[in-house]
């Protein structure tokens, strides 16, 4: 490095204006994605009939290729691919020397976006371009304990991500102003998370511990 | 402490290792050196034992290192370093609380001006971009400015505590030198700034100059607040920052902005 003043340099916003959008596309549509996706799974502790009838239900909403691509492709690739655009760019851990919680915390949350990217795409690419989703075929996967533990981990990047991303948002934004505000948050978002994760668990329960037919 | 004073005690020496690096281009290297010890040393102590006997350990001879103190009571900033790999002022760092052999070296995010010297210009220039100041100037007398209430004083207190001296950047893991996030030192003052009454008429301008200098670049890591050694509250300067540009964004949608 050298003393040389050229290095300083301000960008024009833009950066700011990504961020808030990245932010924003990780609570809506994402997060309550989320949140209704690992809902709607728990159709299958019921009964493989009343998933199938919860899929088919789905597939046959209007304009489905729309609303997915609109409400869920675009905002899903901005949020990851910028997500790993600046990720590189800019994060550089110092857990050694700085180990205080929020900076594991922030580390998670990073490591945790690399997961999710992955698993989204193998999720995607074994379930939404199978023409004949069904419980059996579903269950078929995950009986496999290797998929299971594959999911069982994609199922908790996710959530804390979106536990985490939660926290974030509200200070990114400038809704929790404050050590106190964002501790009170922390505990809210926290267990936000928990329940999700344990609705998302119980349903991959279901199919993991269903008998083949 | 106690003071002990017999032979042992006396005899005992305190380990260092220096980062040196003789011009803002030419490599690093570490020199390692032994001082003997004494009550209540502290890093400045150390390095200025060094100056009066500058050779290593192994009985080389070397040169004094160079590095920047000023006030050795902690309200400066300018001796800070990284020492045993965490960043904090060497004068409040004494030597009977850390590990030995110590590590002195300079702070990594800022171009090293010889030795233990950073140029910590940076952070001057960032409290131009957000007009780190109260505009009083005007060709005719303003007379008495407005009363700032108690309250506002004493919120407005903590972020002047802020000495420029680079903790909060050094341990960022979002920060850096040329990469256009203006960081949590000259966020905190930007709302110190806009605290102040007459200040406050510039709080769109500075809104703006956070904005433009990549404000949500901000990972919420926190480690800022953890080192902040005047216990700024850099936490809410920046979430209270955040609100502010999120009401200008708001105004920039809805027209309302100038």
């Amino acid at each position: 490095m050298s003393i040389n003043n050229n290095s300083l340099k301000a960008n024009n916003g833009t950066e700011f204006w990504l961020r808030r959008l990245h932010s924003l596309t990780g609570l809506f549509p994402l997060s309550l994605f989320l949140v209704f996706h690992l809902v709607v799974n728990n159709s299958a502790i019921k009964s493989p009939e009343a998933f199938n009838t919860v899929v088919n239900m789905l597939r046959s909403l209007p304009y489905l290729e729309l609303i997915e691509i609109s409400i869920l492709g675009i905002p899903i690739l901005f949020h990851g691919l910028y997500g790993l655009i600046i990720t590189p760019k800019f994060a550089r851990s110092n857990l050694g020397a700085y180990s205080q919680v929020h900076n594991w915390t922030y580390y998670f949350q990073r490591i945790t976006g690399i997961i999710i990217f992955i698993f989204i795409a193998v999720h995607v690419y074994q379930f939404r371009f199978n023409e004949d989703l069904d419980f059996e075929s579903v269950a078929m996967l995950l009986r496999e304990p290797i998929w299971a533990i594959a999911y069982f981990v994609g199922i908790l990047a996710s959530v804390y991500h979106f536990a985490n991303g939660l926290w974030n948002f509200l200070i990114s934004w400038g809704i929790t102003i404050g050590k106190k505000a964002q501790t009170v948050s922390a505990y809210i978002c926290g267990s936000i998370g928990l329940i999700v994760f344990a609705i998302g668990c119980s349903a991959l329960w279901a199919f993991y511990s269903s008998l083949p037919n | 402490m106690d003071t002990n004073k017999n032979a042992t005690e006396s005899q005992k020496v305190v380990k260092f290792k220096i980062k040196r690096q003789i011009t803002p281009d030419s490599e690093a290297y570490w020199e390692e050196f032994e001082t003997p010890w004494k009550p209540s040393l502290n890093i400045i102590t150390l390095l200025m034992a060094q100056h009066t006997h500058p050779v290593t350990a192994a009985g080389h001879k070397s040169t004094p290192a160079t590095y920047d103190a000023n006030c050795l009571e902690e309200v400066c900033g300018s001796c800070t370093m990284v020492i045993n790999g965490r960043v904090q002022q060497a004068c409040t760092a004494l030597v009977d609380k850390l590990e030995q052999p110590i590590t002195i070296e300079p702070m990594s995010k800022f171009p090293v001006v010889r030795d233990l010297m950073v140029d910590r210009k940076r952070m001057f220039e960032s409290l131009k971009w957000i007009k780190a100041w109260n505009p009083i100037d005007n060709t005719a007398p303003l007379g008495e400015g407005p009363k700032v209430s108690p309250e506002e004083q004493e919120k407005a207190y903590n972020f002047s505590r802020c000495m420029t001296c680079g903790c909060c950047l050094e341990s960022c893991p979002q920060w850096s030198s040329d990469e256009g996030f203006i960081g949590p030192q000259a966020i905190a003052q930007s709302v110190l700034f806009n605290i102040h009454p007459t200040g406050k008429s510039l709080e769109d301008e500075r809104v703006k100059g956070l904005i433009d200098n990549g404000l949500n670049i901000c990972g919420n890591a926190q480690n800022c607040a953890a080192v902040c050694p005047k216990e700024v509250d850099l936490i809410g300067a920046i979430s209270q920052a955040n609100w502010q540009a999120t009401k200008y964004m708001a105004k920039q949608i809805l027209g309302k902005g100038h």
